[in-house]
């Protein structure tokens, strides 16, 4: 189903708006993991904890699932398709993976969050864990500059699906 | 009115496909934008295209156009691009799951609160 130039204008926004906004709070998180992770002050690792937590929760997830959503629209709506395109392809890969990997790791966060609340964390308390919160972060970082870098060059290449629907419509065209 | 759509015909010559490929390929982009309507004016429709095409697929033109020419079937490949992004898919997976399975971290998940 093809958007009207209108729908499809506020739909890209919307799209655009929600994938940087998650790639911004997604560096934002990676600072407070580490600051979480490397700061010797008890006070700003718990702040880092409580705020990784509260952003991850209530903007990471909500601009993850938004953009996930406003993708799905303007690849149906638009000559783009889902499937088509291999950076298409690529980009929905990406954005999926990271949004499963996102709401999975949200659980350790919280529970790291919740016990920097109750107590005072020493530099070794959960340290791999904390580790892995700076690792997961620089890697869903990377993931989204990825797809980024993917939406704005679009590389060239159609799938064998997008050849067939190419193929029918030069028939349908010429018939 | 002919003698301005005459200039901006000649205006457009640059951009207008040569090709049989190039020229099938952008009526199947324009077939599928519905913001063009066929009885528009050349003004109209160089505008309407031009808005519709703004982020419109377009490198079907460069796909037929190395892999076999106008007037060949295009011929199915993945692109190296796909083919070295995948690689690099592949290594980063495999080492997060060797770091995480070496390393304990995703024993973080399963860790009493």
């Amino acid at each position: 189903m093809m958007m009207s130039s209108g729908v499809r204008k506020f739909a890209l926004t919307a799209h655009v708006c929600s994938s940087v906004g998650w790639l911004g709070a997604v560096a934002g998180f990676l600072a407070l993991a580490i600051a979480g992770l490397s700061s010797r002050d008890a006070q700003m690792v718990r702040a880092a904890y409580l705020a990784m937590d509260l952003t991850g929760w209530f903007v990471i997830v909500p601009l993850g699932l938004v953009s996930l959503l406003t993708g799905f629209i303007q690849a149906l709506g638009t000559t783009w398709g889902l499937f088509r395109y291999y950076w298409v392809l690529v980009k929905l890969l990406i954005s999926v993976v990271a949004t499963l990997l996102l709401l999975v790791h949200m659980q350790p966060v919280s529970r790291v969050a919740s016990m920097a609340a109750a107590t005072t964390l020493s530099n070794a308390d959960l340290r791999p864990l904390r580790i892995q919160l700076v690792a997961d972060a620089a890697a869903a970082l990377l993931a989204l500059l990825v797809a980024t870098t993917l939406s704005v060059y679009k590389p060239r290449g159609l799938t064998p699906y997008g050849w067939r629907k190419l193929r029918e419509a030069r028939a349908a065209a010429q018939s | 009115m002919v003698r301005s759509q005459h200039r901006n015909l000649t205006e457009m010559q640059p951009l207008v496909p040569h090709h049989e490929a190039q020229r099938d390929v952008t009526r199947f982009t324009l077939l599928q934008c519905r913001n063009t309507p066929e009885n528009s004016t050349v003004d109209t429709a160089f505008t309407q295209r031009e808005e519709c095409m703004a982020d419109q697929p377009r490198d079907l033109d460069s796909d037929s156009r190395t892999r076999g020419g106008p007037d060949r079937e295009p011929t199915v490949g993945m692109p190296r691009w796909v083919k070295v992004f995948g690689v690099i898919a592949i290594v980063v997976v495999l080492v997060g799951v060797i770091l995480h399975l070496a390393g304990g971290g995703l024993g973080g998940h399963h860790m009493s609160p």
